[in-house]
């Protein structure tokens, strides 16, 4: 095994997270080495995107850019007293695979959560009583408020170029914005993108029946635009090939396109793409390094004085299993923090509140589009409504978003009733295609004891080490929120769109991973204000190891109505806020 | 330190003249060593519609301006297996008065070209290690077995049901037949199928006899069903680069205008037809089969 030179920074996975934190370290911190170890390649604008990505079987069904399931996948299992099998297929959520991470070939809906969310549990308790939560639910406050992450919110929005309207601005509320949303010190860096005809339709029919809609955010650049660090994205083109894809106009924020550029011009990080992190190595005080795979699948390690795990809520997780860092879960003792509080989103395609309408007079062209293309309410997320007389909590974002929809996955759905195949199918998908319009809500999925990730004690990974294990089905209370929202909001706002056809659903079987649903995967290296309830602290330091810092979607204690990656991005600018003004001074824990 | 340098950010104009620039190359130094001739009319015919030109005076007649014509054959499948899946695929996706069909379409040369790569799944890479045990249906399947072990079985199955039930092959029974025995599959009847149900050797006159399909094998009916409609609506609907949707008939049967460099113009144009040209990733690469644009 080689000894590699000692570095001072080592990042481990380089998508949202770890490229804004190793850039703003490169930037502000400039004695600093950095090294940042990426299992997947290095794919850019040019020469990947711009020639080969407008093809939906390679991309949108096989799944090139994704994690490679050959290698490494989870297995899962809805229950404990079931026995996991791994996803050998995709499946529910893709994870990312290569520099910048799920962000090369995400939507770009860009949201804030709402500054009540970051102390829901204290927020709920007080507004309806300590006994109106379910006993088995465990979500908890996140030791962070709204206020403290604003900033940061603001740097991650300008940085990506984000594209939407105010709702409220120090306060005041302005007309055309979410007005549920927290205050913003600034509008939005870009004007919302132009948005299809499918989603004007559901803003005017929710507008009808007396909601407020606004522009969804969007991440996809409305326009040229040259953000804070100097970067320049393109203007989006509204080709339509983009949740899956690489964007051949550098239109798409993603760290490709923003972050990571800006870090490698400092000349101060170096990126080692191929390269398979499976150990953090620590002695019980602080982290030493990693341990990881090159890309001919020879051992290495890498000391460092500072070690940043951001490789995605399972890898965050499974990394800190396999290095033996913090205490696994265990729901049955009820000990341990790393693994807890797993949680997804009902919504999109198969379980959830779900509605498709269709027109026989109304050509909504589908295919155009971009990732994130639509118009949104915010009345039924999370407890923006009153709760007090219903038999659930929680709610979600109900959005209409017109992302582009190639045809081997997006031919339908089609009018209830249509056949599946043979020449009924054939007059079917000619005639609905390109009318028809999906409005869904992405509903809250709160954390429970019961569901967890923990190392898998059968399947391992081509290098033998376990896979991770995901135990994991939706609650009463996901049920009737989902038939509630259906029945009460999703049916009049359909009504009020006047389609020639619906089909709105508010089912929630079991869950079943073998569909996709979302990459809205959170939890296992939750944050809190205590090491008795969680694993991190709200900076993403790991309680004991104050060199460890975790940045992502794992450190939620809980999963709210909105796509998580605005949050993501705030937290990580937060993060490495916090390191180069504090911890490079003066070390230890911070508070 | 190895730096890959991202080029400087371009805006959706560059880009556009950058992919022009390189179609252009493309078309003109492959155009330029004329098309190959080769038994593919049919695609260049359709190309040809496509495009509003004539049809090709013979076929394989080089074309101006078109790239090379690409040769079309099976890779994984036997002739046998070819004409089964055929019949089969075109119950599923009918010719009709609103366009080809998925044997017109080329449906079962994307299939064919699928089956190729023995590691890939339909979405893709596929976790291959044991054990295989069954789970629940919200695991997800766990068998070993690869897609094209499946189409294998699955073929000889369709054979073996039109033997049993109407004493012809698939291929040769009538389409309201096929349509039967697709729709049993489709209910999981039977349960399982493969090639205990064949009565006799699957091509009539084809040396060997049935002992060399012993000893039986079989897979869940129902699942091939799926994967079968799976596969065909793919071949139908994915870029003509991968073999299948000929002519773009699929993308054309919906109003899909294939592989856009974008619609900023249109995007704003609520309720509008898209009138611009379809066009497969072949024209954006250059190998246009007819001009885009
Ligand atoms: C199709 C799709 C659409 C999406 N749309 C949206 C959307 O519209 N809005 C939204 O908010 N979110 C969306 N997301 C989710 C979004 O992409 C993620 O929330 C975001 O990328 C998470 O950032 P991250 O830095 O935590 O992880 P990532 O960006 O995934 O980065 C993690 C990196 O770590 C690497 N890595 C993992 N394990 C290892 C290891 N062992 N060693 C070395 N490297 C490793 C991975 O390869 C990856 O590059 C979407 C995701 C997908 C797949």
């Amino acid at each position: 095994m080689a000894t590699l030179p000692h570095v001072d920074v080592l990042i481990v996975g380089m998508g949202v997270a770890g490229g804004i934190i190793a850039n703003e370290l490169a930037k502000r911190s400039p004695g600093l080495k950095i090294v940042a170890l990426e299992r997947g390649p290095y794919r850019a604008t040019w020469p990947d995107f711009i020639q080969d990505h407008f093809d939906e079987w390679r991309f949108g069904v096989q799944s090139e850019l994704h994690q490679n399931l050959a290698n490494v996948t989870v297995t899962f299992r809805n229950k404990d007293a079931q026995s996991a099998r791994p996803m050998r297929q995709y499946g529910a959520f893709k994870p990312g695979n290569g520099v910048g991470g799920a962000a090369v070939h995400w939507n770009g809906v860009s949201w804030r959560y709402l500054p009540y969310f970051f102390e829901y549990r204290t927020h709920l308790e007080t507004r309806y009583g300590k006994t109106f939560l379910p006993e088995d639910t465990t979500i908890q406050d996140w030791g962070v408020s709204y206020e403290e992450l604003e900033p940061f919110y603001t740097q991650y929005e300008q940085t990506f170029g984000i594209a939407g309207k105010a709702g409220n601005l120090n306060g005041a509320l302005q007309p055309g914005g979410n007005p549920f949303e927290g205050p913003r010190s600034t509008e939005y860096p870009q004007p919302p993108v132009t948005i299809a005809y499918g989603p004007t339709l559901f803003r005017d029919g929710a507008a009808k029946v007396g909601h407020q809609p606004f522009p969804q955010p969007s991440a996809n650049s409305p326009a040229r635009y040259t953000n804070p660090d100097g970067q320049t994205l393109g203007a989006c083109n509204y080709c339509g090939f983009c949740a899956g894809y690489g964007c051949h106009a550098g239109a798409k924020a993603s760290p490709m396109t923003t972050v990571i550029p800006s870090a490698l011009a400092t000349g101060r990080v170096e990126i080692r793409q191929l390269s398979n992190a499976f150990r953090i190595d620590h002695d019980g005080k602080k982290a030493t390094g990693v341990s990881y795979y090159d890309a001919s699948g020879q051992e290495q390690t890498q000391t460092a004085d500072l070690v940043v795990l951001s490789a995605w809520t399972l890898e965050n997780t499974r990394l800190l299993l396999l290095s033996g860092i913090g205490e696994a879960y265990d729901p049955a003792a009820g000990t341990g923090n790393v693994g807890r509080n797993y949680t997804y989103q009902t919504g999109a395609v198969v379980g959830g509140a779900i509605a498709n309408v269709w027109w026989e007079d109304k050509l909504t062209n589908r295919f155009m589009g971009s990732g994130s293309n639509g118009y949104a309410i915010d009345e039924f997320n999370s407890d923006n409504f009153d709760h007090k007389d219903l038999d659930f909590f929680g709610g979600g974002s109900i959005a209409c978003n017109n992302p582009g929809s190639a045809p081997i996955l997006g031919s339908g759905p089609l009018p209830p009733g249509s056949p599946r195949w043979g020449a009924g199918w054939k007059q079917a998908v000619h005639d609905w295609y390109n009318r028809s319009a999906f409005f869904t809500m992405q509903g809250e999925s709160p954390a429970y004891r019961q569901n967890y990730m923990d190392l898998d004690p059968t399947y391992r990974d081509a290098w033998g080490n376990p896979l991770l294990r995901i135990t994991f089905n939706w609650t009463d209370n996901e049920r009737k929120m989902v038939r509630y929202i259906a029945d009460n909001v999703l049916q009049p706002i359909a009504d009020a769109m006047a389609p020639t056809h619906k089909d709105v659903r508010g089912d929630l079987p079991d869950f079943d991973i073998t569909p996709y649903q979302s990459t809205h995967v959170q939890g296992g290296t939750i944050m809190g204000t205590s090491p008795e309830t969680s694993v991190v602290n709200s900076h993403g330091q790991v309680w004991g190891l104050p060199n460890l810092f975790v940045a992502g979607g794992s450190t939620f204690p809980q999963n709210a109505g909105y796509n998580p990656t605005g949050t993501v991005g705030a937290l990580a600018y937060r993060t490495a806020d916090a390191i180069a003004s504090r911890w490079l001074k003066d070390g230890g824990m911070l508070g | 330190m190895d730096d890959p340098q991202t080029p400087t950010p371009a805006d959706a104009g560059e880009m556009r003249a950058l992919l022009h620039r390189r179609r252009f190359l493309g078309a003109g130094a492959l155009g330029a060593a004329g098309a190959v001739a080769t038994a593919a009319a049919i695609p260049l015919a359709l190309a040809q519609q496509d495009a509003g030109l004539a049809a090709p005076e013979a076929p394989g007649t080089p074309q101006p301006g078109a790239g090379p014509a690409l040769l079309r054959g099976y890779v994984s499948l036997s002739p046998f297996q070819a004409a089964v899946l055929e019949a089969a695929c075109e119950r599923l996706i009918p010719a009709d008065d609103l366009g080809p069909g998925a044997k017109e379409a080329g449906v079962v040369v994307f299939i064919d070209r699928q089956l190729a790569n023995e590691q890939a799944g339909f979405r893709g890479p596929y976790y291959r290690q044991g054990p295989f045990t069954p789970g629940e249906p919200t695991q997800g399947d766990q068998s070993i077995m690869t897609v094209r072990e499946r189409f294998r079985i699955g073929i000889l199955g369709l054979e073996g049901e039109a033997q049993s039930r109407f004493g012809q092959g698939f291929a040769a029974i009538s389409p309201a037949r096929q349509e039967a025995i697709l729709a049993d599959l489709e209910q999981g009847k039977p349960d399982t199928f493969g090639s205990a149900s064949l009565v006799t050797p699957p091509t009539e006159g084809a040396p060997g006899s049935l002992a060399d399909l012993a000893p039986p094998v079989a897979i869940p009916a129902r699942a091939f069903f799926t994967m079968l409609l799976s596969y065909t609506q793919a071949g139908f609907f994915a870029d003509p680069i991968h073999g299948g949707n000929l002519g773009m008939a699929g993308w054309r049967l919906i109003g899909f205008p294939g592989a856009q460099l974008g619609y900023a113009g249109w995007i704003g144009k609520h309720g509008e037809e898209f009138t611009g040209t379809y066009q497969s990733l072949a024209d954006v690469q250059g190998f246009a089969h007819h001009e885009g644009e």
